[in-house]
């Protein structure tokens, strides 16, 4: 059976094919490059996915409907690719399709180029690492960023490295920051404008937490802004030579003496960038330590969505989600713009939503961060009452924060007093990327219910060396299921549907005009579930457990579909009494194609 | 490479850890102490004991929050050409504020910094003296290469911020024994063993001054992690033939006659004959450790927790002996 | 119970000391079951992991705090790969079985003992992650789960590390081979004490399988199992146990020891009184 591609009818994806066309015919010319105009139209040129989100406005969306609900009972696996080797581990990318490629990172540092319809290996890159890498939450990489004829991707040992997409060779490669510090990267590099923007990782460890801004073509920089309050932004003049760009922030005016020297706020997920109100949304990591009696103080950017304009390099807005964190509650997870008509005006609002670590769901104007609502989206949240929506902070609960271990009456062994608060650190929702449907209107959010139990100790700053300050046992909150995928419907605030999880959901999500849902399960499946009601339709057991996100593409008149596969990542690490529920899983590292079978 | 289990649980991590971890993590948190702990300062203040011959003395009390690990003696002789130096203490902050107070008393350079044994209290200040003048015994320069990081991990948890900085600096000279004229004083060095696999004692035969480093500790319960009982035991016989006007211990007082080596030799002594004995009587080790120290030690420093500690490094090799184990 | 304790006099004779207190498995050291006997109520070791131990081990069976049964345990694990821990629970009368466990650790179970015909006090020494309560629980012929323990505090990662043995090939020359001795007159009776060649694997180390002894018989001459024991992959690498015996136990003959681990290897040896 065979359904035409219906997506065709679009105008804008008509342009867009006779791009294709045109590069086609000139095929044995040259390869095609990746230019700015094929990235800002990422989520509508269904024949491609050049950025990390399926469009730089991390939607995850694609408008193909070829596999849809009544389809997609015939989707078949085409072909599937080892990234061998004797290591495995987590396996965490987004694959990337340009040009009838695939490029694909694998855990420890790797990337491959693949035939996009075949699976036939075309080069491979592996990156040397050094003895000293720490990596806090596995070996694993998010994806690569495609721009012109070159594929970039980021390495554990906190180096970007670009190579010719064609033939793999290293064309420049650029220091992030310091791995023996405790810095590192796993995010996947975005483009805006030419750029290559990445954060950097390393919040366990007392890092400073940074978004850079390099020229995508060479690597030089661009400009830098620190994360922590009190550290200096530059800009680079011709020479490379450092301009100071004003300081983030004020120094001192939310973090206490000279902790904001070792702060964290890491931004180690990918950025995103919105071409129509020209700003880039990253969000930022847990204050370091996690001790949060040291710091006291909103300890400002950490745990937050901050808008930078790309041209300047300065922050526009902030918004933060868990001022003064003391439960490791990251606000990196993705900020991703959509728009609604506000039910009471009717007025068109440019907004973003954000399913935080802490549990909530923020909505929030775009354009200046002003917060729109705020709600749950796990069944269980002990560290605040709410969020106040007039002032954005959160109603917190005082007996949910772990206890101050320099308070009297505390042990010899100086540890503060056990607190039980849900989500546990590992988050309402983690790394995996949420999806949006402009159709449905709806998020489709890969939510965990799990608590901890979390206490704070001393600790010093140690340079490479963790520093948390804090134990914990993460608990499940239900015998029956961690993870619950849920559509969350961002106006009303509430949960549409949910389908349940066994083992913590881990890998990211996309939806598509068919309206499918796409997510991948630690269990080991790839599900297609109805975007309307949750109904589940499909699923395909990849052989180790997935905790990436899936794409879609044309090509030759078929949608594919592709996901990575390889258990791993923080879970099986950190996991506490969770771990019983995964460590039957294997390892793996391979990459699934899927298109619907031809009867 | 240093993968996922030691990478990203490294902060779980505190490989040899238990070589140091002292039972009572802040034991003397509570007590008032000269030192301010607030601006990190230890109050140096060298007490000379000879004609340029100088001693910092240390705690009697295990490492802590409110001592900064300064629990070990460590000292320097002024040569008529430069300063030789005996151990540089316990972390960044102790060897910084030890140059300065060497240099309070004359401006002869450092030219010889020796770390007597590789016990964190005795070298994690090397990154404070010019790294051409540490110097080591090889097997020294081996075990702070080894377990040097493991070490500094620890002293961080239990001392906290006063190891700001601290580093592991590796001493590339490697010394024999021997006697020679060093910044114009008449030096030896003796390469005995027993407290570790090498500790190094220095003679400054002019004084008469003995730096004996950890094979002598006075009024303080004798440490054993990385202990060879009857090397230690014949270590400090050797000592005892010499002719010295003054001892140095590594932990406790300087004193004038061979009291604190007897004094060391009887508790290795007793230490050695009651683990032996309790194994040769069928105990378990958890019994083992609840024997009582015998009356005449009791009264040196922390020997109850430095008893236990004992028990475990030295339990085990008398258990396989009385079990007929290999 | 029997009062008397040999082997303290032993060690207290020999070494010309005094020796007041009474000792073997009965806590001259740290005891801290600090709960008046019989309280089936709050944890006394405060430990924010009992309900789930509670759940795990006991489910609705009934629970008590019963200081009748000893744990010493060292207040701080000067090496947490080997924390000694000395079960005494023969104030209890007649012990059906006894589990050691030790709330956080990655594997908290670490030792099940029946002794079938032989007093219900034992010695092991097991690795331990971080500072955690280490208990024993001893189950009465009424189905009462009697609870003793202590809190042990340590550096930790004891059972992510990697055996010492494991680098080395002397497990593979020598695996299971027993080192064991018979004291008449120790303990509650005779002790028997061993030690196993084995590393004792937790399969939490990178890259190493579990690999860890699985069960363990102690017999009498005549062929009675005395003690029969299931242990776990926290038990300490090359581990060393003390079981005491009913007094006289050598006079039936040699007593076997028998046991198996994970990977199917056996252990067989026999002591001599
Ligand atoms: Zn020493």
């Amino acid at each position: 059976m065979h359904t035409p591609l219906r997506s065709a009818r679009r105008p804008r994806l008509l342009a867009s094919f006779a791009a294709t066309a045109f590069a086609l015919a000139a095929l044995n010319a040259q390869a095609k490059g990746v230019s700015d105009d094929d990235i800002v139209n990422d989520a509508t040129i269904t024949t491609q996915v050049v950025t990390h989100g399926l469009g730089t406005k991390g939607q995850r969306y694609s408008p193909l409907d070829q596999v849809n609900i009544e389809t997609v009972k015939n989707l078949v696996p085409v072909w599937s690719f080892s990234f061998g080797g004797e290591k495995q581990r987590g396996q965490q990318s987004q694959p990337l399709i340009h040009d009838g490629k695939m490029y694909v990172t694998a855990s420890y540092s790797r990337i491959f180029a693949l035939d996009a319809t075949t699976g036939q290996k075309l080069w491979k890159y592996e990156h040397r690492l050094p003895d000293g890498i720490m990596p806090c939450c596995d070996v694993i990489n998010r994806g690569a960023a495609l721009y012109d004829d070159l594929v970039i991707f980021g390495t554990l040992d906190a180096q970007l490295v670009a190579l010719n997409k064609d033939t793999g060779k290293v064309v420049w490669r650029q220091k992030i920051e310091d791995y023996k510090a405790g810095y590192s990267f796993t995010a996947a590099p975005q483009i805006v404008k030419g750029m290559v923007i990445t954060g950097n990782s390393g919040g366990e460890f007392g890092i400073v937490g940074r978004v850079d801004a390099r020229d995508a073509k060479t690597g030089k920089l661009i400009w830098t802004r620190p994360t922590v309050e009190g550290h200096m932004g530059y800009t680079y003049d011709a020479e490379g030579k450092p301009v100071d760009n004003g300081i983030s922030g004020t120094t001192n005016a939310t973090w206490p003496g000279d902790l904001w020297k070792t702060g964290g706020a890491a931004p180690w997920q990918a950025a995103y960038y919105d071409p129509d109100v020209d700003l880039i949304y990253i969000g930022t990591g847990n204050p370091a330590p996690w001790n949060s009696w040291l710091r006291p103080g909103d300890n400002l950017y950490s745990s937050s969505t901050i808008a930078i304009d790309p041209d300047t390099g300065k922050i526009v807005w902030h918004y933060q989600s868990t001022p003064h964190d003391g439960w490791d509650f990251d606000g990196v997870n993705e900020f991703i713009s959509f728009e609604y008509n506000d039910p009471a005006t009717g007025k068109l609002v440019k907004a973003g939503g954000k399913a935080d670590r802490n549990g909530f769901f923020f909505v929030n104007d775009r354009t200046d961060g002003k917060l729109l609502n705020a709600f749950p989206f796990v069944n269980r949240i002990d560290w605040a009452k709410g969020i106040d929506l007039k002032t954005g902070r959160p109603i917190y609960d005082e007996e949910k924060r772990p206890g101050n271990p320099f308070a009297e009456g505390v042990g010899e062994d100086k540890k503060g007093k056990v607190v039980f608060n849900a989500p546990s650190f590992l988050g309402g929702k983690n790394q995996m990327p949420m999806a949006f449907s402009p159709k449905t209107g709806y998020f489709y959010v890969p939510a965990n219910e799990w608590g901890m139990d979390i206490w704070n100790e001393p600790i010093s700053y140690k340079r490479g060396a963790a520093y948390l300050g804090a134990g914990f046992t993460i608990k499940p909150l239900h015998e029956d299921f961690i993870g619950a995928m849920r559509a969350v419907d961002p106006v009303s605030g509430k949960i549409v549907w949910e389908v349940k999880n066994n083992a913590p959901l881990w890998g990211g999500v996309m939806t598509t005009g068919g309206d499918l849902v796409f997510y991948g399960t630690p269990e080991g499946y790839l599900k297609a579930i109805d975007a309307r009601n949750g109904k589940e339709l499909w699923q395909f057991q990849t052989g180790s457990g997935v905790i990436a996100p899936p794409v879609t593409w044309e090509q030759d008149g078929e949608q594919y579909v592709a996901v990575v596969s390889g258990w791993g990542g923080a879970v099986p690490l950190w996991g506490g009494d969770v771990a019983k529920r995964v460590n039957m899983l294997e390892q793996g590292g391979s990459v699934w194609v899927f298109k619907l079978h031809k009867s | 490479m240093k993968r996922l289990g030691s990478t990203a649980r490294s902060w779980r991590y505190v490989l040899l850890a238990f070589m140091l971890a002292p039972l009572l993590l802040a034991l003397a948190l509570d007590r008032a102490h000269a030192r301010d702990s607030a601006a990190f300062d230890y109050g140096l203040v060298p007490r000379q004991i000879a004609d340029g011959v100088y001693v910092l003395e240390g705690r009697k009390e295990d490492f802590s929050t409110a001592n900064g690990g300064d629990i070990a003696n460590t000292g320097f002789i002024v040569g008529t050409a430069g300063v030789i130096v005996i151990d540089t203490g316990s972390s960044r902050r102790y060897g910084e504020q030890m140059r300065v107070a060497i240099a309070r008393i004359t401006p002869l350079p450092v030219v010889l910094t020796i770390n007597t044994h590789h016990h964190p209290d005795h070298f994690l200040g090397n990154q404070a003296f010019p790294p051409d003048t540490l110097a080591a015994l090889p097997a020294t320069i081996a075990g702070i290469e080894a377990e040097g990081g493991a070490f500094n991990d620890n002293l961080y948890r239990l001392v906290g911020d006063w190891m700001r900085d601290t580093e592991v600096v590796v001493p590339r000279r490697r010394l024999a024994a021997g006697r020679q004229l060093v910044a114009g004083r008449d030096i030896e060095l003796l390469a005995l063993g027993g407290h570790t696999a090498a500790d190094l004692v220095v003679i400054d035969h002019v004084s008469g001054t003995v730096f004996a480093a950890d094979l002598v500790f006075n009024g303080r319960a004798p440490t054993t992690p990385h202990a060879d009982i009857p090397r230690w035991m014949e270590a400090i016989a050797q000592l005892e033939r010499l002719p010295a006007r003054r001892w140095v211990p590594g932990h406790g007082a300087v004193h004038e006659d061979t009291e604190p080596l007897r004094q060391t030799r009887a508790y290795l002594d007793w230490l050695s004959r009651t683990l032996q004995a309790a194994a040769e009587s069928g105990l378990d080790m958890a019994e083992a450790m609840t024997l009582p120290v015998a009356a005449e030690f009791r009264t040196l420093a922390l020997v109850e927790h430095e008893y236990r500690r004992s028990v475990v490094h030295l339990f085990p090799a008398a258990e396989r002996a009385a079990l007929g184990s290999r | 119970m029997k009062p008397a304790h040999p082997a303290r006099r032993t060690v207290c004779a020999a070494l010309g000391l005094a020796c007041a207190a009474a000792l073997p498995f009965v806590a001259a050291g740290r005891v801290l079951a600090a709960a008046p006997a019989l309280q089936p109520g709050a944890d006394p070791l405060d430990s924010s992991r009992w309900d789930d131990m509670r759940r795990a081990f006991f489910a609705d069976a009934p629970v008590v705090f019963d200081d009748r049964i000893a744990v010493t345990a060292p207040f701080s694990a000067e090496d947490p790969l080997n924390v000694p821990v000395a079960i005494d629970a023969t104030a209890l009368g007649a012990v059906r079985e006894v589990l050691v466990f030790a709330d956080f650790n990655p594997i908290v179970k670490a030792l099940r003992v029946e002794p079938l015909a032989a007093p219900a006090a034992f010695g092991l020494r097991l690795k331990l992650q971080q500072s955690s309560p280490v208990r024993a629980a001893a189950r009465t012929a009424d189905g009462t789960w009697h609870l003793g323990g202590a809190w042990v505090r340590t550096s930790g990662g004891g059972c992510t590390l990697p055996s010492l043995g494991s680098g080395s090939a002397e497990w593979q020359q020598r695996l299971n081979e027993v080192g064991a001795r018979l004291w008449p007159g120790v303990g509650h009776g005779d002790r028997l004490r061993l030690r196993i060649v084995h590393p004792m694997d937790t399969g939490l180390a990178p890259g190493i399988p579990a690999f860890h002894i699985e069960t363990l018989e102690i017999a009498d001459g005549a062929g009675r199992v005395l003690v029969r024991a299931e242990a776990f992959e926290p038990v300490s690498e090359n581990p060393v146990f003390s079981f005491d015996l009913p007094a006289g136990i050598g006079a039936a003959g040699p007593l076997r020891i028998r046991g198996r681990d994970n990977n199917g290897n056996l252990i067989d040896a026999e002591v001599r009184p």
